[in-house]
């Protein structure tokens, strides 16, 4: 219809038929049916006229109707001649008029146009509004709010918006992710250190005990591993083992182990380490006389040892063993770096994924604390009872 | 009963017994005096073992304990009751199960008869009633003569004591030297190394005076007490007399 070949009549008839269009548009604005122009919304999204929206059509319409009183009497004769025709020259105008649409994620924002709320959430689409400069601004509840200057030429216009979750949001987000982390890294602390008082024992006996031997293996053992980096010992046992393991029981071909047992390995022989220190100045703290005294008796080293000094010297071990644990559980994020997946190895995961470091290592900083002081709370209190029975 | 032969300690350059050579009969009580770092408390802890001798011979009831193959030295020192100044009871059992734990552990007795002689052992000291207090509840003396009965619960052959009033109040002294005088009376052969001169006076049949590491005089206590030969004797005792 719009490519017609010129002429008077079909030119005046057609500025007629537009200001009819328009009109007819004013009028079903004045009725509040703007939803009747946003049926074909692929959205399905649907919004009722407001009353701002309202106030403003209805101005319109009476500038309209001033404008065209003369014409009206002249324009309904051919109304009525074509109006089937009239209707489909309206539907194409509204193709060429200025159309905004404002999407974004997650959706049902509210829409705020030069700081006036506007009627419906997002998906939106925006019809009839005159093109020129906008400030338009998104906001939904849990997320900034999201502002942009937007230059609304005629024709079809787009905007996109992403908002981001507020850090309260965000970290209550993540936190099911980050508690699955912790779960992990408490699971592989308790083990680890389980693993290491086991170890422990053995190791700080055996610098105790009077054979020369067992001192030097026990020692050695401790310094070895107290004395180089939990980080160094983490990539021996995962990237340096895999060879020998190979060349011992395969075809000479690197074993690799999974970061589970290494990681574990790793944590508890390290553990063990720590915890034979402490085994021994335990063992060590308790009064010469005491060994003495159960040796006069006639008791054998390993009797004196159980029923005497041992019995004394776990009660002095187990505020030390308290903080071995915290250390352990701090510790225990180095081995992120094998892809063990435990708390900090998740934030790493969730920070490439949402970019959003602070909150996250907050966030992060925040579960450890949760972790520790209930512990910390626990050790002073053992501590403090200990110190009262002593 | 105890032979001891020329003994010698040594701690790395510290030659701490310079020859040792003495004996004590069943049933006598022996008391070693001499001014401190003379060796009486070494000479002591070598009679059970526990400091190991660097030469010489101590035997026991005819056994050389030295000789590792033919004596086995927990059997030794379960023989041979030992009372420490410093008591050493083991502060996480109380008063009865130091005494107890000894026996059930060590000659394998169960558990009633050991108490039930841990009891008769409570009552000669006089702590019946503090059976089951722990140690940190009772005074010094207490704690002594309960040490005491600790080590009479293995039923020893002989009884040694190492300065066992050194540590306590004067009043409660009188409380811990009566037991042992009940001790000498029923017979128990007993070498007590002491400062308290009056009960070596007193109680011992024979006084070990100690300087140097060496033996320098010994005799019945009216002798080394009243006429010292030795000119060291004379003045150790002017001082402490």
């Amino acid at each position: 219809m719009v490519k017609e070949p010129p002429g008077f009549l079909t030119t005046s008839l057609s500025i007629c038929a537009r200001a009819v269009g328009l009109y007819a548009c004013m009028l079903q604005a004045g009725k509040g049916n703007w939803q009747e122009h946003n049926r074909r919304d692929n959205t399905g999204y649907r919004f009722a006229g407001g009353e701002k929206t309202k106030g403003v059509s209805k101005k319109q319409m009476k500038h309209a109707k001033m404008l065209l009183a003369p014409l009206v009497i002249a324009i309904i004769l051919l109304f009525a001649a074509s109006s089937s025709q009239a209707q489909e020259i309206a539907v194409d105008t509204a193709g060429t008029e200025t159309v905004l649409r404002i999407t974004s994620n997650p959706e049902g924002a509210e829409v705020f146009i030069n700081g006036e709320p506007y009627d419906g959430v997002t998906p939106l689409t925006i019809r009839g509004l005159s093109p020129g400069k906008y400030l338009i601004e998104v906001a939904k509840a849990r997320y900034k709010k999201e502002s942009r200057n937007v230059e609304v030429k005629p024709g079809e216009n787009a905007v996109r918006f992403s908002l981001a979750e507020t850090a309260l949001h965000y970290l209550w987000k993540i936190a099911p992710l980050l508690v699955l982390g912790a779960v992990m890294t408490l699971f592989l602390t308790m083990i680890s250190v389980f693993n290491g008082i086991v170890i422990g024992i053995f190791a700080g006996m055996a610098r105790v005990v009077p054979a020369r031997l067992l001192n030097i293996i026990a020692g050695a053992y401790v310094n070895f591993f107290r004395g180089t980096p939990l980080l160094v010992q983490i990539f021996m046992i995962h990237f340096g083992l895999p060879p020998v393991l190979g060349s011992l029981f395969g075809d000479g071909n690197p074993i690799p182990l999974n970061p589970f047992l290494s990681a574990f390995s790793a944590l508890s022989i390290n553990s063990g380490a720590y915890v034979a220190e402490i085994i021994r100045a335990g063992i060590q703290s308790i009064d010469r006389g005491q060994m003495e005294a159960a040796r006069s008796l006639g008791m054998s080293y390993w009797q004196a040892m159980r029923h005497v000094i041992l019995p004394q010297a776990v009660k002095r071990v187990i505020p030390p063993l308290g903080n071995e644990f915290i250390a352990m559980l701090k510790d225990s994020s180095l081995v992120s770096v094998i892809g063990m997946e435990e708390l900090v190895r998740k934030a790493q995961v969730i920070v490439t994924r949402t970019y959003r470091p602070t909150e996250t290592w907050l966030g992060v900083g925040l579960v450890f604390l949760m972790m520790t002081l209930p512990f910390t709370k626990i050790v002073t209190e053992l501590e403090r009872r200990l110190k009262t029975s002593d | 009963m105890i032979e001891v032969v020329d003994l010698h300690k040594r701690f790395n350059s510290l030659h701490v017994l310079k020859g040792i050579t003495t004996h004590v009969e069943p049933g006598e009580v022996v008391c070693i005096i001499g001014p401190s770092g003379s060796g009486k408390s070494t000479f002591l802890r070598c009679l059970n073992l526990l400091e190991e001798p660097s030469a010489g011979q101590i035997f026991i009831e005819g056994v050389n304990i030295l000789d590792h193959k033919n004596a086995n030295i927990n059997e030794v020192r379960a023989e041979m009751g030992m009372v420490f100044q410093r008591f050493n009871l083991f502060p996480n059992m109380t008063a009865l199960q130091n005494i107890t734990i000894g026996p059930v552990q060590v000659r394998k007795l169960c558990q009633e008869e050991a108490e039930e002689r841990a009891y008769t052992l409570l009552d000669k000291v006089g702590l019946r009633e503090k059976a089951h207090e722990y140690p940190d509840n009772l005074s010094g003396g207490q704690q002594q003569r309960v040490a005491i009965a600790r080590a009479l619960s293995m039923h020893p052959k002989a009884m040694l004591f190492d300065e066992p009033t050194s540590a306590l109040d004067p009043e409660m002294i009188k409380e811990v030297l009566d037991v042992m005088k009940d001790l000498a009376k029923e017979g128990m052969t007993m070498v007590v190394v002491s400062h308290e001169m009056g009960f070596a006076r007193e109680v011992s049949d024979r006084v070990l005076f100690m300087d140097d590491g060496v033996i320098v005089e010994e005799g019945p206590p009216s002798q080394v007490f009243n006429h010292p030969q030795n000119e060291r004797t004379k003045s150790f005792l002017s001082k402490v007399l």
